[in-house]
């Protein structure tokens, strides 16, 4: 890996970062300062009951689950940020890690700059594994922003969030990014085009996404679900539980690993990078 | 002695799908020497140094730089030489500067004192963003990423590109500099005039096959020149037929020549006629392809 190109890479993304920090964070101060005006309300829950078990299945939700968002006080901070917030932050955040992603080697492609770089003696696989790096290392400062407006938005509200869970919830919605960027990456070293790429990552995560949301109503062909990433998210389980599940972890380590040295061999073995 | 070879290509073919790069190419570019590779666009110049520097790997037969080869060995080749590409493309949002430490960093050494004396020596404001430089101005930067950390080869596509008359001096200067201290030159270029100056030896590539490699010398012979004369007053026909110069045009006391023999006996004869003025405009870059786009000489790989 070289740090120098590392530091680049953050560096040239660093309008970007700054962007979306300020993007979570104000979106986390917004779903955190609107909590008391729902907090005690019963027809949020009447109507969350009202719903078809597949809908609300489309958002993750099953009547047991809303049982403990409500609890006996009404609805609970903690429910509340992984109902609107942390339900969706991977596919917020999923966004960025896709565009960043899909251009880690097509877009030095396409601008020529593969050609400066490789014009010095570092290896390809180095240039496609610093800049994965790069990614996770500025993935991981949006989800301390995200954590730090969570925390921010709780001094202005009465009752506290359950630290510990929330950052766990965010450590799986993190490993669902990083596989996401790590299939991002493997696309940009396939298809050197950066729009062709783009179009392919974000069809891919489309699909995902809405393949995840039909499960509730697939029946028998429920399984196909599995083939989703966001079905292995499961922030209300997280954050109720404690605990992360070992499949959902497994999956994402493996997608991410797997994608990650795949995009390294075909980037290796490809006839030409130009 | 053993001839040493910085580079030596064997049936060098690169193919894109059914489209021919270049093909069957063979070359041999001694250490120490300025070899001139010379062809017009799409000819396979720029896929040729590609191969060199492993950004695409041919489709059959073998590059070998330093005795390495290209394809399992290009770290350690890359190493050693340095590369200015035909179309530089710069990381816009960094400094020039900041730019050589990214590039510097992967030698494992930014070459401070170096980068320092080329800067000055081209007059490159380094703390700038690269967005903010000219054309010329990145492509002195192209020059110093190049040259920074003192390589063995320099493989140069159009490195003057941009570059105003003087800058070009001094380029031509620093080229001179890094020959005399045995380095060797791969520069491929549309000028004519920087080949004939600064290389021993000239390698013509068309259509992908290289179809002639031979000395300068041996080339400005075979070079197509022009030679304009305005007269005092109109001269006839008849007086123009010159001993070694073909009559291309004659528009009153204009006239053009095609120069093809001895200049001497050429000049001898001119002089026996009313000249105001004689220039010998430089031959352009599709005269001297008109002429070395005959048919190829046999065997014409080294």
């Amino acid at each position: 890996m070289s740090f120098a190109l590392l530091r680049v890479n953050v560096r040239l993304s660093q309008w970007a970062i700054f962007g979306w920090i300020v993007f979570l964070v104000a979106y986390a101060l917004f779903v955190v300062l609107i909590y008391p005006s729902i907090a005690q309300s019963t027809g949020l829950l009447e109507y969350m009951k009202s719903l078809p078990e597949s809908m609300l299945g489309s958002f993750g939700l099953t009547p047991e689950i809303i049982d403990e968002l409500f609890g006996k006080e009404g609805f609970s901070l903690d429910g509340w940020l992984v109902t609107e917030f942390l339900n969706y932050w991977p596919i917020v955040v999923g966004i960025y890690a896709f565009m960043f992603g899909s251009g880690i080697l097509s877009r030095e492609a396409d601008r020529g700059t593969i050609e400066l770089l490789l014009s010095h003696p570092v290896q390809r696989y180095t240039i496609v594994a610093t800049k994965f790096v790069a990614l996770l290392a500025i993935l991981a400062l949006l989800l301390v922003a995200s954590l730090a407006g969570v925390l921010l938005g709780t001094l202005f509200v009465e009752g506290g969030v359950d630290l510990g869970r929330m950052s766990l919830v965010l450590v799986q919605a993190g490993m669902a990014v990083a596989a996401i960027a790590a299939y991002s990456t493997l696309v940009s070293c396939l298809v050197l085009d950066p729009r062709r790429s783009v179009a392919i990552v974000g069809g891919i995560m489309a699909a995902s996404f809405i393949l995840n949301m039909l499960v509730p109503a697939l029946g028998a062909a429920a399984w196909l679900g599995k083939l989703s990433l966001f079905y292995y998210y499961r922030p209300f389980d997280v954050v109720f539980r404690g605990e992360l599940a070992a499949s959902s972890t497994l999956v994402y380590l493996g997608v991410t690993g797997v994608c990650f040295l795949a995009a390294l061999v075909v980037v290796q073995r490809r006839r030409a990078v130009i | 002695m053993a001839t040493n070879y910085a580079i030596v290509t064997q049936d060098l073919t690169k193919f894109y799908g059914r489209q021919r790069g270049i093909e069957g190419v063979n070359l041999r570019v001694l250490e120490g020497e300025v070899l001139g590779f010379l062809g017009p666009n799409g000819a396979g110049k720029t896929t040729t140094l590609r191969v060199f520097l492993d950004l695409l790997r041919p489709t059959s037969g073998s590059a070998r730089i330093f005795g390495l080869d290209t394809q399992r060995h290009d770290v350690e080749i890359k190493r050693r030489l340095g590369n200015i590409p035909g179309d530089i493309a710069l990381y816009e949002s960094l400094k020039g500067s900041e730019l050589l430490d990214l590039l510097g960093s992967f030698r494992g050494r930014g070459g401070g004192r170096r980068i320092k004396e080329l800067a000055e020596r081209f007059d490159l404001d380094l703390g700038r963003q690269v967005r903010a430089y000219s054309r010329g101005m990145k492509q002195k930067l192209a020059i110093l990423q190049a040259f920074m950390h003192d390589p063995e080869l320099l493989l140069l596509d159009e490195p003057t590109l941009g570059l105003d008359p003087l800058m070009q001096r001094e380029f031509y200067a620093l080229l001179a500099e890094e020959h005399n201290r045995g380095k060797t030159v791969f520069l491929s270029s549309h000028i004519l005039s920087e080949v004939e100056r600064l290389c021993g030896r000239v390698a013509i590539i068309k259509e992908g096959r290289l179809v002639l490699v031979d000395e300068v010398e041996a080339l400005k012979r075979r070079k197509v020149r022009k030679m304009h004369i305005h007269f005092r007053r109109e001269v006839g026909k008849e007086d123009l037929r010159l001993p070694g110069a073909e009559l291309l045009r004659l528009e009153g006391q204009e006239v053009e020549f095609l120069m093809k023999g001895d200049i001497q006996t050429l000049l001898a004869a001119v002089a026996r006629l009313p000249v105001e003025d004689i220039a010998f405009p430089e031959a352009t870059l599709e005269e001297a392809f008109l002429e070395f786009y005959q048919p190829a000489p046999e065997g014409a790989a080294v």
